[in-house]
């Protein structure tokens, strides 16, 4: 077997362009797909672990936005209050409210987002400074205000103190008794719920922005988890019916955030990984080229060995011994080469965006690597050695 | 022992014992029949010439005892077994046990030293590493060679590559050497020193069929046959 191993090597390198090239054709689609797994491997780890900062306490509401009569499905602050007031399981309901624009802080001007909040519970970031709303601020519709900490920096770059200091967005003047921690979740979970730059109370933004007017978003926060799935069926059955039946509704939870997310990374995965399939058949019709030409080149050696008594099974492994080195080199390289790949990038973007670590898992990288070699071996590798096995001796031997 | 069957009752079998055999090669349609009905025995320890004029069979027939081919009809009992029906892995085992092979263009590999090409014979044979060596060096010995053991092909003379062949040839002890034409790549001078190589293997109980069309080199072996259209015309006994 060392014979059979040596005597591949030293083909291998008698033709060493060659072999560089099959093995370079090889590793970059193995690297490809090692990368993606490794992506995808870290991305659905700092999409769970987003979620899991996420209040599982709430649902949004709002029309569907298939329906033709999708204006009369607008909520008002009745329907609002009816849902708060008699769907079990239901501690707040609010309007969600959102608005571009310019925020002053003393003569600084910052194109900020403007939007509200139910409690504690709905803001995903933790406190760096201040306090949150109470319910007395809530009941009062303080014009108050919560900073992120993407707001405060940009509105306050020397670092001055500004719980207590006055923002002002466009009519309105609000006191600033809190700062938001770095979101930990920062474009994730920005898809699964806005944290605006400037946070007041609901009820603030009721009476200031939405006074009278049709809702089409609302936020719905249960007591428990457990009944968050039952308020939910039983938001939109009140609603619908509160409208005569006519139109309808949905919800969106963390669970179906979580759904959507996977399904999103699912899709670009198969993508990449397809990506990386085709360019793993290519590389292994390389490594069948190259295996067709050694074997081409070397029809006289081959007569040789028949004549001196190699029997086929001999031939042939010999001729696999090469294409599993090509394969085995080729796999390894391209795991070295995604996952260095792939551990970049998760380093330098999904961690940083997400804040979760996931560790690149090497070993799986490597099985991976070591799946691929065998298959591509045994696929590529088999024609080619039993065509040489089966060479007649007395032909190979005339063979120039 | 040089000439068993001279009492004309031998208890080991002839080394090769063929009858009646013909080979036919189909072109598409077209049948060449390049051996039309042979019969043809060589006992243990003959040194044979087979001569004959271009394209009268003389390789088709060596092909045929030397296990690289199957008879299309007749019987062929190399060594006491019969050869003629052997599947492809048989006929492997046979070439590597029972045949080695001296050809005109030497037949090294061309990337690897006299050791390792002597060696190759033994690792087909499954023959462990250390004793692997052992054998291949002694092979070498016995043809002057040991101190070219390690050189390449290229580093070597015609001569000198043709006496690794045959060390190679003789490693796993076969039953017969089979030359084609083995010093037809060689000048006058080396061709000289094979076949005093090859006279002095006869001496020692080798078993030896040569192809040659020269005359002056079939008359180092014992006995000559002469190939015609496909047929023996002729047994000219002579020593
Ligand atoms: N593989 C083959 N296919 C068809 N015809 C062949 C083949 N090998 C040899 N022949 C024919 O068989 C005859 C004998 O050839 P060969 O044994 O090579 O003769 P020699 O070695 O005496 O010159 C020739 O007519 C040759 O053309
Ligand atoms: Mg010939």
């Amino acid at each position: 077997m060392i014979d059979y191993l040596l005597e591949s090597l030293a083909v291998l390198r008698a033709n060493g362009i060659r072999t560089f090239l099959a093995i370079l054709g090889l590793s970059i689609g193995v690297a490809a797909i090692v990368s993606v797994q490794i992506l995808g491997y870290a991305m659905s780890g700092a999409v769970s672990g987003s979620l899991n900062m996420l209040s599982n306490r709430m649902f949004l509401i709002q029309p569907n936005s298939q329906q033709s009569n999708y204006r009369t499905a607008g909520m008002t602050q009745r329907d609002l209050a009816a849902v708060r007031n008699t769907v079990p399981g239901v501690r707040e309901v609010y309007p969600l409210f959102f608005r571009q624009g310019i925020v002053r802080l003393g003569h600084r001007r910052i194109r900020l987002m403007l939007g509200d909040v139910g409690n504690a519970q709905s803001l995903t970031t933790p406190l760096a400074a201040g306090r949150y709303f109470t319910r007395t601020d809530l009941q009062e519709r303080a014009r108050i205000a919560i900073l992120s900490h993407n707001a405060e920096k940009r509105l306050n770059p020397n670092g001055a103190e500004i719980i207590g200091q006055s923002v002002r967005a466009g009519a309105h003047t609000y006191r600033v008794v809190g700062i938001l921690q770095k979101p930990a979740t920062g474009i994730i979970s920005s898809f699964v719920h806005f944290t605006p730059d400037v946070a007041i109370p609901y009820t603030t933004a009721v009476r200031q922005y939405m006074q009278g007017a049709k809702y089409y978003g609302a936020a719905v926060l249960v007591h428990h988890v457990a009944e968050l799935n039952h308020a939910e069926v039983q938001t939109i059955r009140l609603l619908k019916a509160r409208k005569g039946g006519k139109v309808s509704y949905e919800t969106f939870d963390r669970k179906q955030a979580a759904q959507q997310l996977g399904s999103v990374f699912g899709v670009l995965s198969v993508v990449v990984s397809l990506i990386g399939g085709i360019s793993l058949l290519v590389a292994g019709i390389g490594i069948m080229n190259i295996l067709l030409v050694s074997i081409a080149e070397r029809t006289r050696e081959i007569g040789i060995r028949k004549a001196i008594g190699a029997k086929r099974s001999q031939i042939m492994l010999q001729f696999l011994i090469e294409a599993a080195l090509l394969a085995f080199g080729g796999s390894l390289l391209g795991c070295i080469i995604g996952g260095t790949l792939g551990a970049w990038i998760n380093a330098a973007y999904i961690i940083k965006i997400s804040g979760v670590i996931v560790p690149v898992p090497w070993l799986g990288a490597l099985e991976l690597a070591v799946i691929f070699a065998t298959i591509v071996t045994l696929a590529f590798g088999t024609y080619p050695a039993l065509r040489a096995s089966r060479l007649n001796p007395i032909e190979a031997l005339r063979y120039e | 022992m040089n000439n068993p069957s001279n009492n004309g009752v031998t208890r080991t079998p002839p080394a090769i014992d063929l009858r009646d055999v013909t080979k036919t090669y189909h072109l598409g349609s077209l049948e060449v029949p390049a051996l039309r009905g042979v019969s043809f025995t060589v006992e243990r320890g003959e040194y044979i010439a087979i001569m004959g004029p271009s394209g009268s069979g003389k390789s088709t027939l060596m092909n045929l005892i030397g296990c690289l081919d199957r008879v299309t009809g007749g019987t062929y009992v190399l060594d006491g077994i019969d050869v003629a029906n052997l599947d492809d892995n048989q006929l492997a085992e046979i070439r590597l046990r029972k045949i080695g092979f001296v050809f005109q263009g030497f037949n090294l590999l061309a990337r690897t030293d006299a050791l390792k090409n002597v060696c190759l014979p033994l690792f087909y044979a499954g023959v462990p590493a250390a004793e692997r060596r052992r054998k291949a060096l002694a092979a070498l010995a016995e043809v002057g060679l040991e101190d070219r053991a390690h050189h390449k092909p290229t580093e070597l003379s015609g001569g000198q590559q043709q006496r690794a062949a045959i060390a190679r040839a003789l490693v796993n002890d076969p039953t017969v050497l089979l030359a084609d034409e083995p010093t037809g790549n060689l000048d006058s001078k080396t061709s000289e020193d094979v076949l005093a190589l090859f006279a002095r293997l006869h001496e020692s109980g080798r078993t030896i069929v040569m192809v040659t069309h020269d005359a002056e080199v079939a008359r180092h072996a014992g006995r000559i046959v002469r190939v015609r259209d496909g047929l023996l015309v002729e047994e000219a006994l002579h020593a």
